[in-house]
């Protein structure tokens, strides 16, 4: 289950340079003057959002609204700067693939490494190895430092990986396959045992298809607003993106007639 | 359970973390891991022919060996304080993409160089046995041995509480490490490693107090030579030097529990 109660992520636009320490002490008369003065930027602003258990949610919107750090919000890699976010269970975060990956390590190392910090066992690493590889179709790879590995190959490593940690809620940012078309067909097989499995979704997508095939709640954020659709069946007569965004338009202007 | 569970994984990937950055930081070096022996064993080989055979600054028995225990210890804390400077810039992926305990980087920082102070202090053993002449009488007692895990505790204590403000401190200001480099240099100069420092009988309470290094250092010298001050005797001092170092350790967690959630957005 995710619940978030008044969620809200604010960045400062800081105007005067303070990231060294030399600057900090030369500016420090101005930056305590001009400190309240500092615009702020709301990347999420008052979000209420419940995903019950094995529910799909799917975040869709224009670039920069904020989809992904609401992503990383409910993965919790970033904190809110107000309101609370409630977890339940082990998250696997799907925002950029293989990021603790090192090239001079070699596949396994890397695979023990990006494991560990996913949240799996050394154990169960050491027991699964062969499939994690078997899947990402790199058996042969195991002992090869990943500087070696075509851009294609990191990117399976990584996948595999994260697909093979068993985890409650699977925080997907736009990356749902990667490779060639024959491993995108074995990630989608991927992700529909996670269906299966009744795991609990967060995807971030522009796939109007998508979306109506799986959510069963969308999140549509715009720059000033955002809506959530509880119901997601009724986006069935719904056929473009502007479509869908003056149909949440039109509720919110609903919701405020008198 | 699931609590011990938690603990459990922290300390397994704190492990792989720290087991994966020797492994990076020895593999693509020339001479490998036997780097780690040789990089002290040069900086000691540099202090005792400066030091000990041109400027003859010390006529004590034993000057070398001690000088090379100095040396030890100082590059493990130099090492451990100088990787943790970039222990959240350099893991920035990590730590921005991958929900993480912001604890792993600093620790692993720490891990990494114990290892080798370990493997080194075998070598130091080894020498010991072979050229040492100075040997107190009794070396493996219960005194002895508090006063080794005491000092090891200390200096762990010490590294940790400074990783944790240096690993924060350079993710929000970024010239810290020449900063932290020139400090790293004085410090060399005024902690008993080359030579003990000619400190006033007052003034010692302060000067342990405020180098939090010396206390420990100068009391592991006691356990493998003769002749040393048995400095932890003195209550007060051996007080006062844990009431500082347990305020600079609750210092750097309230610094870390403080910093912790902005990292991410100065990454």
């Amino acid at each position: 289950m995710i619940k978030l109660e008044h969620v809200s992520k604010i960045y400062k636009r800081y105007v005067i340079h303070y990231n060294t320490f030399k600057s900090f002490l030369l500016n420090f008369s101005r930056y305590k003057r001009e400190t309240d003065k500092i615009d702020i930027l709301y990347a999420v602003r008052d979000m209420n959002i419940l995903v019950r258990p094995s529910e799909i949610l799917c975040i869709t919107g224009p670039n920069g609204v904020g989809k992904s750090t609401l992503a990383k919000l409910i993965a919790g890699t970033v904190t809110p700067t107000e309101g609370k976010i409630m977890v339940n269970g082990m998250v696997v975060p799907f925002l950029e693939l293989g990021v603790a990956f090192s090239n001079e390590l070699t596949g396994l190392d890397n695979l023990y490494l990006n494991g560990s910090l996913l949240g799996l066992s050394l154990k169960f690493l050491k027991k699964h190895k062969n499939d994690i590889f078997e899947f990402a179709e790199i058996m042969e790879f195991m002992d090869t430092p990943l500087k070696y590995y075509s851009s294609g190959m990191q990117l399976r490593l990584a996948f595999s990986i994260a697909m093979h940690a068993k985890g409650d809620v699977y925080v997907f940012d736009e990356i749902l396959a990667v490779g060639d078309s024959s491993f995108q067909k074995k990630c989608f097989q991927a992700f529909d045992r996670l269906l299966h499995e009744k795991k609990t979704i967060v995807i971030v997508s522009h796939d109007l298809d998508f979306i109506k095939k799986h959510a069963t709640q969308v999140l549509v954020m715009n720059r000033d607003w955002h809506y959530l659709i509880d119901d997601a069946k009724s986006l069935q007569s719904i056929h473009s993106m502007d479509s869908l965004f003056n149909y949440c338009f039109e509720k919110i202007h609903a919701a405020y007639k008198p | 359970m699931i609590l011990n569970k938690k603990k459990y994984h922290f300390l397994e990937t704190l492990c792989v973390l720290s087991f994966m950055d020797l492994k990076l930081k020895y593999q693509s070096s020339f001479l490998g891991f036997v780097w780690s022996f040789v990089k002290p064993l040069l900086q000691f080989l540099v202090y005792f022919s400066i030091f000990g055979l041109i400027l003859k600054i010390s006529t004590e028995q034993d000057y070398a060996l001690k000088l090379f225990y100095g040396v030890l210890i100082w590059a493990w804390f130099s090492e451990a304080t100088g990787l943790s400077l970039n222990s959240y810039i350099g893991k920035r992926s990590i730590i921005s993409k991958i929900k993480t305990n912001k604890l792993l980087p600093p620790l692993a920082a720490y891990l990494t160089p114990t290892i080798n102070y370990f493997l080194n202090f075998l070598v130091f053993i080894f020498a010991y046995i072979l050229f040492a002449k100075s040997k107190p009488e009794v070396i493996f007692s219960l005194n002895n041995l508090i006063v080794f895990s005491g000092s090891f505790i200390a200096i762990s204590l010490f590294i940790v509480s400074m990783n944790l403000i240096l690993a924060n401190l350079n993710v929000f200001y970024r010239d810290f490490q020449p900063i932290w480099e020139l400090i790293l240099t004085y410090g060399v100069f005024l902690t008993p490693i080359i030579y003990r420092l000619p400190i006033p009988k007052q003034y010692e309470g302060l000067y342990y107090c405020v180098n939090l290094l010396a206390f420990p250092l100068q009391n592991l010298k006691t356990i493998f030579f003769a002749n040393q001050d048995r400095i932890y005797c003195n209550f007060w001092l051996l007080f006062c030097y844990v009431a500082v170092l347990s305020a600079l350790f609750l210092f750097s967690l309230y610094a870390y529990r403080k910093s912790k959630d902005k990292i991410v957005d100065f990454l």
